[in-house]
């Protein structure tokens, strides 16, 4: 699978699952940054998804805490979501993304295997180049997504 | 369209919490809910619980995962096991087959929406 791996398609689809999951469940709209300088990720959050199938990869997203703010507020119903963990809201957020992405890349009917979501103390960003690296804009707020790297099991 | 009780079984409250408000704002409604936060919570609620009318349920799962918690239920429940709709961020063909011979109503992609309830639940209100 690796072997035919398009990063131009999983490029596009990446962008396309961040993009729907936005509008779907934030309703923020999002589009590639224009800004030239280089994303400086401090402080937000940093959340991943581990792939096993159909590719050995993850999905690693840094959301500045404006657009975290955002993203919770938009999915907590009044009066409901002071009761809920604020954490687990972005990580059902990452959840919907990884789904659409492999449903955008690879179809629907796939052998799937995901670990479940999690949030990062650090970026980890040691094990080498992103297959994929997406910087994007919510409505003026800039955020970045990566695929990869690529794993390979032995 | 009312159900006696709903039990809805996911790792994620806020998935959970959107599933409800979804299956509300589709015209559904429930006498009570009741939650679980895996396939193991789940089935011990299945068995306990003798007026669940419709179990919504995801895939991905620690503990127990979905797939697993339908098979159990079915055997365990026997005639008892309420008709069961399962969501999931993805669509895993052959665990999708597997669940279809358990008799499952459908499948909802995530993110959930009422008109996705609708499309598979029917009867709703807009």
């Amino acid at each position: 699978m690796i072997e035919s791996f398009s990063g131009e398609k999983a490029s596009s689809a990446l962008y396309a699952a961040v993009r729907d999951t936005f509008a779907d469940m934030a309703f923020l709209d999002v589009c590639p940054s224009a800004e030239t300088a280089p994303l400086r990720a401090g402080g937000g959050s940093w959340a991943s998804i581990d792939f096993l199938k159909p590719l050995s990869t993850k999905i690693l997203c840094w959301f500045p805490a404006g657009l975290a703010d955002r993203i919770v507020e938009s999915l907590r119903p009044d009066g409901e979501g002071e009761r809920l963990d604020r954490e687990d809201f972005l990580l059902e957020f990452l959840n919907v993304i990884a789904g659409n992405f492999l449903t955008n890349y690879f179809g629907w009917s796939f052998a799937s295997k995901l670990q479940l979501p999690q949030i990062l103390t650090t970026c980890g960003d040691s094990e080498g180049k992103p297959l994929v690296a997406l910087d994007l804009d919510a409505e003026g707020l800039r955020f970045r997504v990566e695929l990869g790297p690529a794993r390979r099991r032995y | 369209m009312t159900f006696n009780a709903v039990l809805i079984v996911d790792d994620s409250p806020t998935s959970r919490m959107i599933i409800r408000r979804c299956f509300e704002m589709a015209g559904y409604q429930a006498d009570k809910f009741l939650f679980a936060g895996s396939g193991r919570e789940g089935l011990d609620i299945a068995m306990s619980e003798s007026g669940i009318g419709l179990v919504i349920t995801d895939i991905n799962m620690p503990e127990m995962d979905g797939p697993t918690f339908i098979r159990k239920m079915r055997r365990e429940c026997g005639g008892r096991g309420a008709p069961v709709c399962v969501v999931s961020s993805v669509g895993d063909g052959s665990v999708v087959e597997e669940l279809r011979s358990f008799g499952i109503l459908g499948v909802i992609k995530k993110p959930v929406t009422p008109a996705k309830f609708r499309i598979l639940l029917g009867g709703g209100d807009d």
